[in-house]
């Protein structure tokens, strides 16, 4: 495992909090009826989004799923709009008009969250086509979750990309239920998922996504071999969603042994207790960062209560592209 | 206790009618039976009479006001609620004037939505004919639709709108030497809308009975050589008192017995089933100028000729001078045309609802004929055919009805006793 | 001016297309080897090359997404669908994303792709190859579609759509391939959205598009025989429409029949047609008619599939049914 610095640990730190605070007041939030709708929460994972997301360059995109906002975090994206969108406000990131599972932020190449299991699969596939055609240098970070990997998308696009030799990594976040099945249930394949990879001779690695070093390490060495080789390459991450599918969800089909045994790998304790052996940040650096992501979170709160309703001229706009 | 009166049904096909007067106030006295207001139907103006009794309390359309049938146009009760309104203090008065004027105001308004409705339901025509219509101030009732289905179409309502034109223009250019050219266009207006009404209500009825009744028809000759010489010796008895017997009189008081002695025929077929009547109404055909109307002479049960002639000649009278009341407008039970004075040896006539049968009778004629003891003679022959209904009688039952009548005729003495 | 049909029409729209803008691109199934299915993409590749025209797999949903992520990131992707009845698979893509993201996105994305694709019966090809889905999309708010009838509007049609900054579905129709004009000389686009009176006539308005117009033209040729005078109405664009055109020769006619390929039952026409009796009700002189597809699969037997799609018999009978003549 590769030494990390203090700037990065308080780096990986920071945005894995901000992420899980950002979660938890969206659950609050959610209750109070601030947000309506779908609301799917990245509380478990959020190693994966940081350590992949850290190991991107700004030509990179990423793209993914419905549970999107530990990605559109990790990518930068701004809490306020997304808080804003969710409260489904003028201030958020489409005013209103995308919602929890449908964020984007073209600034940041982040192309968005796609809510039909597997459907942006092959948008990915477009994304990294034109980057070979535009023969530029950049990757395309593709997340899906265990449940798409059972969609014909899934393996149209593997195919189109190995095919085609494109720059894509295909990032399987394995938290082991589609919605309430779990993936014993729904693959004949459950086991080794990632082995799909193979049968389109692409290169692929299954790791553990509860550690957000592991994530990051393994991450580098994909993206290196896709910038050396132009191909893609896959990598399933396994982890563990915290809370139900969704708000909705109370998650009763999982044992509550199988639920503790998945938090005592909780990434951000496990990265805690990592930079404090390793002396990488004291208690007091930890408690900064704490009452950093605190205000955060607060901040957007705020902006999104203060935020004004979008009017009806909001809704009928941006159908069309048009020139004016 | 009140009891409301209600635009009454005066036709089988009527669906509205105009109070054009009024003829008793507010709080005065009402007998069953007693005018109480003239009413205007598609055809005639009518005589409505109540038919309720006690204090009329309330009335509840103005005159000119246009009434669905059933809707209620009056009140007529003990007078309790005259009182109790006397009673109270003015300003209450006044408040309740308002808030009448108010309910009047949406009476009106919904009145108007519902005639659309109606009318939507009764006339198939297409929305670019009802605009031009309305346009043109064109009743779709006086309109006969050339389209599918008998829809009417733009074309039909250009045509009209041409026809009126072209009256006005002829009618303007007659009378250009007064300067009222405004009103003349609305007398002819109102002419040419008159005449298509009666047309178009002719057209309705007879068109809807020949779709919806199964008519059979049967023919006989009668013998009237009896019949004119007891009619000319009666007629020579009553002279003193202006008196004259027509053969059309013999023709009724044949068929109000033979109706006495068969009463399916005097009965009305309505919504799949067969109801008798008790009172025999005969209609008569009257020819007008611009129709044909079929009044009826109320319970002529048990008239003697003498009466039936007297009868007849006073409803052909009113009937010309528009004073016909709504029974004799409607209740008619039985139907006689009589072509005779045009010169029609025989003719069909068609059934008028809901009336079961009609008698068409041509002209009395001189013609040979084989006498029973067949012999070569001249005798005054009229033919008589019956329309009858055939979900109601058959043939056979038809051909005893009119073998009555012809032998009532042949043999007229039964017509005096 | 020269005389092409639409299949050449369409062949020198894409070479335009290829020659103005380097981030065009074509794919599909066997557009470049095989030389298109319906040889409308003959040539492209010896000419152009296998960067520009790209063979696929047969994989609809992931090479029309494939288009659709490439046109997010700068490219101007030309997907041919072979057949509209395969566009069901890629169904998700076009619907769920192509016609969203633009939207969902406040803007910030757009996906300019043209999906050409083939529409309509006639070929004898069964149940499963001669369906009518360009009303489909044209009912998806995000989507243009349009559905030439001639070669004329097939060059300028597609015109537009190279311009366009949004996606549209290009209908090109099985049977009309062969179909031929003289093309002028001269650059012109045909608007996307504008409907275009093919014949005037006061009598009758007959709407249709694409493979519903020659039989459109035979309605009015037996028509005119009787003096009843039709004006065609061509839509060319099923999304955009500017009805106004539709609704100005329906205050003069009256009397309105749309013609639709589609099935009777929630059909585009039908819509076509609610739409003129909720603005012209007033100046229509008889029932809005539609005239569709029987509502059965298409039977292969050539004696059934003529007597399902619309014909002039059935045209005919309804029209007398309408307005009695």
């Amino acid at each position: 495992m590769s030494n990390i610095d203090k700037e990065t640990a308080r780096s990986y730190l920071l945005e894995m909090s901000k992420i899980r605070h950002f979660e938890e007041a969206c659950g609050r939030m959610y209750m109070q009826g601030k947000i309506k709708g779908f609301l799917h929460l990245y509380i478990g994972e959020e190693a994966i989004a940081v350590g992949a997301i850290s190991q991107l360059t700004n030509q990179d995109y990423v793209i993914t799923h419905y549970r999107d906002h530990g990605h559109a975090l990790a990518r930068g994206m701004d809490p306020n709009k997304i808080m804003a969108e969710l409260y489904g406000k003028k201030g958020g990131s489409s005013r209103g008009k995308g919602g929890s599972m449908h964020l984007f932020d073209k600034k940041l190449n982040f192309m968005g969250g796609y809510a039909i299991v597997g459907g942006h699969l092959p948008i990915a596939i477009g994304l990294g086509l034109a980057l070979k055609k535009q023969k530029k240098d950049g990757i395309v970070l593709c997340f899906f979750g265990d449940g798409a990997v059972n969609e014909g998308e899934f393996h149209e696009s593997m195919n189109l990309a190995a095919l085609w030799n494109l720059p894509v990594l295909f990032y399987l976040e394995n938290n082991q239920y589609g919605m309430g099945t779990h993936v014993k249930k729904s693959s004949a394949a459950a086991d080794i998922l990632y082995k799909f990879a193979d049968l389109y001779g692409m290169p692929a690695t299954r790791i553990d996504g509860m550690d957000v070093l592991t994530v990051q390490d393994s991450a580098k060495e994909a993206i290196n071999k896709i910038r050396t080789n132009g191909g893609p390459v896959l990598i399933e991450a396994m982890t563990y969603r915290f809370k139900g599918h969704s708000m909705a969800d109370p998650a009763s089909y999982r044992e509550d042994s199988e639920v503790k045994q998945w938090e005592d790998k909780d990434p951000i304790l496990l990265f805690k207790e990592y930079v404090k052996e390793n002396n990488l940040l004291t208690d007091i650096d930890i408690s900064n960062i704490e009452n950093e992501v605190k205000v955060i979170i607060q901040n957007c709160l705020k902006f999104a209560e203060n935020s004004p309703l979008p009017d009806m001229s909001v809704a009928m706009d941006k159908i069309y592209y048009s020139d004016n | 206790m009140s009891e409301e009166l209600n635009m009454p049904q005066m036709g089988y096909d009527m669906k509205e009618g105009v109070v054009i007067k009024w003829l008793k106030e507010e709080g005065s006295e009402v007998k069953i039976g007693e005018p109480v207001a003239e009413i205007e139907t598609d055809k005639a103006v009518v005589e409505f009479e109540s038919y309720a009794e006690g204090i009329l309390e309330k009335i509840l359309v103005e005159e000119g006001s246009k009434v669905n049938v059933g809707e209620p146009i009056a009140i007529v009760g003990d007078g309790t609620n005259i009182m109790e309104e006397e009673e109270e203090v003015e300003e209450e008065v006044q408040e309740e004037v308002q808030e009448e004027v108010q309910e009047e105001v949406q009476e009106e308004v919904q009145e108007e939505v519902q005639e659309e409705v109606s009318i939507d339901q009764k006339i198939k025509a297409s929305p670019l004919a009802k605009t031009l219509a309305n346009d043109n101030n064109i009743d779709l009732n006086n309109v006969i639709g050339t389209g599918p289905g008998g829809r009417i179409v733009k074309s039909d309502i250009l045509q009209l709108i041409d026809n009126v034109e072209t009256t006005e223009k002829v009618k303007i250019n007659f009378k250009s030497e007064t300067n009222d050219v405004e009103s003349q266009i609305q007398d002819i207006d109102s002419t040419v809308k008159e005449e298509n009404k009666m047309r178009a209500q002719i057209a309705r009825v007879t068109q809807r009975s020949k779709q919806e009744v199964p008519h059979y028809y049967l023919s006989t000759d009668i013998n009237m050589d009896k019949a004119l010489e007891i009619r000319s010796q009666i007629n020579s008895k009553l002279a003193y008192q202006n008196i004259k017997i027509s053969i059309n009189d013999m023709i009724m008081k044949s068929v109000i017995d033979t109706l006495k002695k068969f009463p399916i025929f005097n009965s009305r077929y309505e919504n799949g089933t067969v109801n008798m009547n008790e009172e025999i109404n005969v209609s008569i055909a009257i020819a007008m100028e611009d129709g044909l109307i079929m009044p009826s002479i109320i319970n002529c049960n048990d008239m003697d000729i003498k009466q039936l002639s007297i009868s007849s000649k006073d409803l052909v009278d009113r009937t010309k001078n528009g004073k016909l009341t709504g029974a004799e407008y409607t209740k008619g039970t039985f139907s006689i045309s009589n072509l005779g004075m045009f010169d029609v040896n025989s003719f069909l006539a068609i059934i008028l609802p809901p009336q079961t049968a009609m008698l068409a009778v041509g002209s009395v004629k001189k013609i040979p004929i084989v006498s029973p003891e067949e012999n070569i003679m001249i005798s005054n022959i009229m033919n008589a055919s019956l329309s009858a209904d055939h979900r109601v009688t058959d043939g056979a039952g038809g051909a005893k009805f009119l073998a009555e009548i012809k032998n009532n005729l042949e043999n007229p003495v039964n017509l005096i006793i | 001016m020269a005389e092409l049909t639409i299949r050449e029409s369409l062949n020198k729209a894409l070479r335009e297309a290829l020659d103005n803008n380097e981030n065009v691109f074509i794919m599909g199934e066997d557009i470049g080897m095989y030389g298109g299915p319906y040889a409308v993409t003959k040539g492209l590749l010896e000419e152009y090359g296998s960067e520009k025209i790209m063979d696929t797999p047969i994989s609809e949903s992931g090479f029309v997404g494939a288009a659709i992520g490439a046109s997010m990131a700068g490219m101007k992707p030309i997907v041919e669908i072979m057949t509209i009845n395969f566009s069901l698979l890629a169904m998700d893509q076009i619907v769920n994303h192509a016609a969203k993201i633009h939207y969902m996105s406040d803007g910030q994305l757009s996906v300019p792709i043209i999906i050409r694709t083939v529409t309509g019966a006639g070929g004898r090809m069964g149940a499963t190859h001669s369906q009518s889905f360009e009303g489909w999309y044209a009912s998806v708010p995000g989507l243009k579609v349009v559905s030439p009838s001639n070669a004329i509007d097939a060059l300028g049609l597609f015109r537009s759509a190279i311009n366009e900054n949004n996606p549209v579905i290009f209908v090109e129709h099985s049977m009309l391939y062969g179909v031929k004009n003289e093309i002028p000389d001269q650059y012109y686009e045909t608007p996307i959205g504008l409907p275009k009176v093919l014949e005037k006539g006061n009598d009758l308005t007959l709407i249709a598009w694409s493979g519903m117009i020659p039989l459109a033209k035979l309605v009015s040729t037996e028509l005119n025989k009787r003096n009843i005078n039709t004006e065609i109405i061509d839509l060319r664009s099923l999304n955009p429409i500017d009805f106004e055109l539709i609704f100005e020769s329906v205050k003069k006619t009256n009397k309105v029949v749309i013609l639709d390929e589609y099935w009777e039952t929630g059909s585009f026409g039908s819509y076509i047609s609610s739409v003129i009796q909720e603005k012209c009700f007033d100046y229509l002189d008889g029932p809005v008619g539609v005239i569709n597809s029987l509502n059965v699969p298409m039977p292969y037997s050539a004696e059934l599939e003529d007597k399902v799609i619309p014909n002039i018999d059935r045209a005919l009978s309804k029209i007398k049914e309408l307005f009695g003549f």
